[in-house]
């Protein structure tokens, strides 16, 4: 394939990706006018320096990788531009909301806006996004482990914030654990 | 002014995602299997399925026509001048957010 067709190729692949990367930071950053800032700004950096892309390697993860550098760089900005800290940038990352609920998600929409970026980002790229840890790791740029354990506070986070009881347990396939459901809530005499 | 922008089979509607290409069975709902980790997960994946669908607006594609013409090495008529079409000028050693560097 000559380099104007692998271009062309190239430029096909990244088309198909735009809903994908549009969601990913619709989903971290909450805002569709910021999200749709981020995703421009990575399609530019992408095109720009597609020579630094191997072919035949996972494009999607690239692309992610350079969205949330994008979207982290422009964090750490604003929160150096921020005079009191973390607090008000905090509440208006919260703003996360409104324009995203119209599809009847606007407390989980609400719940993520409140976890820290970092677990934000990482329940969104294993568990929304379909990324296996190894590769939300290296998209995220941390180790293996500590992207399990973001992605397991994230969700514990998001249980609590949402009000699901980890009860549940005792479901469908609760089989072999009755003896704990035997214990009497506390407080019967 | 010539607009050269028009361009066939811009497809705006095909809105569809490698996500949603199939389920992807990844297993991670299993290893969280536990009732409320399995709810959120399961809600996470019906939003983002959500936004995934959303059709793409037209900037993008408007973007990479342009994009196109600049950056083209072959083209043989964008070898001058055309830079303002790119909009804002990016730096893309500025912030060290390419991937492939290690911190």
């Amino acid at each position: 394939m000559n380099a104007a067709a692998e271009q062309g190729t190239l430029r096909n692949d990244l088309i198909a990706s735009i809903p994908s990367l549009r969601a990913f930071a619709n989903s971290l950053c909450g805002q569709p006018a910021l999200a749709d800032d981020l995703v421009q700004e990575t399609l530019v950096k992408a095109w720009t320096n597609l020579g630094s892309f191997t072919v035949g390697t996972n494009l999607k993860a690239w692309l992610f990788t350079i969205l949330r550098n994008v979207y982290f760089s422009e964090l750490r900005k604003r929160r150096r531009e921020v005079e009191d800290g973390d607090g008000a940038f905090a509440a208006r990352l919260s703003v996360h909301g409104e324009q995203l609920g119209h599809m009847h998600y606007e407390d989980l929409v609400e719940a993520l806006g409140k976890l820290a970026p970092d677990q934000r980002e990482a329940v969104i790229l294993v568990g929304a996004s379909g990324f296996s840890y190894e590769e939300a790791a290296e998209i995220a740029g941390c180790a293996i482990g500590t992207m399990k354990s973001r992605v397991n506070r994230a969700r514990r986070k998001l249980s609590e914030l949402l009000g699901l009881e980890p009860d549940d347990e005792f479901g469908p396939d609760a089989g072999g654990r009755v003896l704990a459901a035997v214990e009497p809530p506390a407080g019967v005499s | 002014m010539r607009d050269p922008k028009g361009f066939a089979g811009r497809g705006a509607g095909d809105a569809r995602g490698p996500e949603q290409a199939a389920g992807k069975p990844r297993g991670l709902d299993v290893r969280f299997a536990s009732g409320a980790d399995a709810a959120v997960s399961r809600r996470l994946k019906e939003m983002y399925d959500g936004l995934v669908s959303e059709p793409v607006p037209d900037r993008f594609l408007d973007l990479l026509n342009q994009l196109d013409k600049v950056e083209t090495p072959t083209a043989p008529t964008s070898a001058e001048g055309g830079s303002a079409a790119a909009g804002s000028p990016v730096n893309p050693a500025a912030d060290g957010s390419l991937p492939g560097e290690k911190p």
